[in-house]
């Protein structure tokens, strides 16, 4: 639904740039287009409710019901399947009788040794760093905000999860391994490994949490002072 | 700024009112207040030179483009031969190989992506100083550009797979090639230069305007 945008009537005097808010109103700017606006919620609402900008359409709160605690079942599914996708190899080939195995990691230290540390560094940032950081950032912020303690810390790390959280890959990875096997099925026969399944996995767990976590419940939450 | 009393904007904006966002928890803040109450990050009325970085990341990604389509990115060597393969010669090879899809795939996400996305951002940099009336469709592209500037990471991803993959020594060899270097730094330095840009300036530019406009008129 659009937010409403605080239009004052043109038969009004243009006032000289108040500097205080209309009393009792959550209003809030667009990001995006800098409009000033008041959000709608209807609370009890057990559906999600959208809210966006009336002038450039940029999506500015989701009310998810239980969102925090959905997000944290997801954080933590993603979790206990990182470690395993990193692990047990991703794809698997096979050249006359010789097996060759490969872990994303494998992939970051095949370019390291071939001279290109900076795209290695950069593939390890964007696929394992990143996604990593992401979850562990994430699961203590909802922890601060479901048990009230720790919210200093939680402030800090929510700020810069999300900037970095933009560079998360992994799907973009999942589309390269796809490619890779249809590349190479001609030459040889090529298996995926179970890290792949659960590196799949970690992609269902990301796409989740953006799906029910909200940024601003989150803030609010965080920034009431006991 | 200049008041005049013939101009009623239609929408209210933050600036005109003396607020400021922060960009990082969205709290509305006091033109004044150089720290956010909520989160403590430093705010600011609009991000510090977006218009700077955001051209000198564009123009240093729109130099870099030429050698990362002429180096090599990498080679597959079978029995001692193999042929360096740019990006565009990877293409083709794999249509030779009859898999279009997959070259249709590889052409959208390592050459239209990046041409679309430097192209795009050099109009929108332009459009902050000659307003157009095409707001609504710039805000489209702002976003789609900031959304689709990841997918360009396809082929590094790849070659990084590969070259962990391929390591069979006569039977076969992947090694990478220095064009994935300035690949690569293509896809951050566009992916920065969106995140830099400020889409806020693109309707400052039009009030402006507007309010320059009715100006003349009075």
């Amino acid at each position: 639904m659009k937010a409403d945008s605080l239009q004052h009537s043109t038969s009004e005097p243009h006032s000289q740039g108040s500097n205080t808010l209309p009393e009792g109103q959550e209003v809030t700017l667009c990001p995006d287009c800098d409009l000033l606006v008041r959000v709608i919620c209807l609370p009890g609402s057990a559906h999600r409710q959208v809210n966006s900008c009336p002038r450039c359409n940029r999506i500015l709160r989701e009310y998810h019901p239980n969102g925090l605690i959905k997000a944290l079942s997801w954080v933590i599914t993603g979790l206990v399947l990182f470690i395993p996708a990193n692990i047990f190899p991703v794809l698997i080939m096979e050249i006359l009788g010789q097996e060759q195995h490969c872990t994303i990691w494998d992939g970051v230290t095949g370019l390291y040794q071939q001279g290109l540390a900076g795209v290695a560094v950069l593939v390890f940032i964007l696929a394992i760093l990143v996604p990593l950081l992401r979850l562990l950032v994430l699961l203590q912020v909802l922890n601060a905000v479901l048990t009230g303690r720790h919210r200093q810390l939680a402030k800090k790390l929510f700020r810069y999860f999300l900037h970095v959280g933009e560079w998360g890959m992994v799907e973009i990875y999942l589309l390269g391994v796809l490619v890779a096997i249809i590349k190479l099925a001609d030459m040889s026969t090529v298996h995926p490994g179970f890290g792949l399944f659960c590196f799949v996995g970690l992609m269902v767990a990301e796409l989740g949490i953006s799906l029910c976590l909200d940024g601003q419940t989150v803030w609010e939450q965080l920034g009431n002072e006991p | 700024m200049t008041e005049n009393h013939l101009y009623q904007p239609y929408w209210n904006t933050g600036k005109q009112h003396h607020f400021k966002l922060c960009l990082d928890c969205h709290q509305v803040c006091q033109y004044h207040q150089r720290y956010c109450p909520r989160c403590g990050a430093r705010v600011v009325s609009r991000r510090i030179n977006s218009l700077a970085r955001s051209w000198a990341l564009t123009l240093t990604a729109a130099l870099l483009y030429i050698p990362a389509n002429l180096l090599p990115m990498m080679t597959v060597s079978k029995f001692g031969q193999g042929q360096p393969q740019t990006i565009m010669s990877g293409i083709f090879e794999l249509i030779h190989q009859g898999m279009v899809p997959i070259a249709l795939l590889v052409f959208t996400a390592s050459i239209l992506v990046p041409l679309l996305k430097l192209m795009g951002m050099i109009w929108l940099l332009l459009s902050v100083h000659y307003p157009t009336i095409a707001l609504h469709k710039q805000m489209l592209l702002y976003r789609l550009i900031v959304w689709i500037g990841r997918w360009s990471m396809l082929d590094i991803f790849i070659i990084s797979l590969l070259v962990g993959l391929v390591q069979f020594g006569q039977l076969g060899t992947v090694t990478a090639g220095i064009g994935a270097y300035a690949f690569a730094s293509v896809v951050v330095m566009t992916m920065l230069a969106a995140m830099q840009f400020d889409p806020r300036l693109l309707w400052d530019a039009m009030d402006k305007d507007t309010a320059a406009q009715s100006d003349k008129q009075s």
